[in-house]
């Protein structure tokens, strides 16, 4: 089961202020095992996506170059108490799906 | 649902209850979360390219203008390769999506990013880079597409990490 995706969301003058962690090793395909030199294969995040008040706001698709534990910060229009949701899904078909609501 | 005696009752319950599942489905109660993401496919040969000329084909990109509109920030030299922070803000009108590109990756595409409901774009992460390179901002406009660069220099390389 993977981790929970930490969500930190807070809206001043009309605009949230997004921020979150999504837990992931993002393994890029390019790493070799210290001790055989087998190369580890790729697992990655492929696709996530943000809601507000069940509005997809922002979809990213991603390659495995994007940090472990990937991290993003967006700012969108919306005010304190918008339900924001958030769900991700990577290259061997986990998924993970997380809920906040925006403070103010 | 099988059922060698099945009575007409049951036949009836099993009808209304699918009618109501539907009905749930209908209004997006019930399968809006299991298929929210089911419609959007993540595309291979966009994370496949090894040039930024090939990338911006596989992407559709014609030609995108050098714009200061787009605004990089990003550290000039990182430590780090395996965490590299970079921020993108434009004040271009109708953002519709942002690319990140890193020109010296093995693979240049680090992601791809569909925005709305953003009053001016402001999108922040962080990317793994292999070493010194340029970093590209692609931006996506009603107006077209607007691009920014920005030379990082790395002192331990993150693709291995």
């Amino acid at each position: 089961m993977p981790k929970a995706t930490k969500i930190r969301a807070k809206a001043k003058d009309g605009i949230i202020d997004f921020r979150m962690l999504m837990r992931h090793d993002m393994e890029s395909g390019f790493r070799k095992d210290e001790n055989t030199g087998d190369i580890i294969p790729a697992w990655f995040i492929k696709k996530f996506s943000i809601q507000i008040n069940s509005k997809k706001v922002l979809l990213g698709y991603i390659g495995p170059t994007l940090s472990k534990n990937p991290y993003i910060r967006c700012m969108f229009k919306g005010k304190a108490g918008d339900e924001i949701r958030v769900e991700w899904s990577d290259s061997k078909g986990e998924t993970r799906v997380d809920k906040d609501i925006v403070k103010g | 649902m099988v059922k060698t005696t099945s009575t007409l009752k049951d036949r009836r319950k099993f009808f209304v209850d699918s009618a109501g599942l539907l009905f749930l489905a209908s209004v997006g109660f019930l399968p809006n979360d299991l298929i929210a993401m089911g419609d959007e496919v993540w595309v291979k040969k966009w994370f496949e390219t090894k040039s930024l000329d090939d990338t911006f084909t596989v992407l559709g990109v014609d030609s995108a203008r050098l714009d200061d509109r787009v605004l990089i920030s990003a550290p000039d030299t990182a430590e780090n390769g395996a965490y590299v922070g970079i921020s993108v803000e434009s004040s271009l009108p109708r953002v519709k999506a942002v690319a990140l590109l890193i020109e010296k990756n093995p693979i240049v595409l680090a992601g791809y990013f569909e925005i709305q409901q953003v009053d001016k774009l402001h999108l922040a992460t962080k990317v793994k880079m292999a070493e010194s390179s340029d970093f590209i901002a692609l931006v996506k406009s009603d107006d077209g597409f607007f691009m920014n660069r920005r030379n990082i220099k790395v002192i331990l390389g993150g693709c291995g990490s």
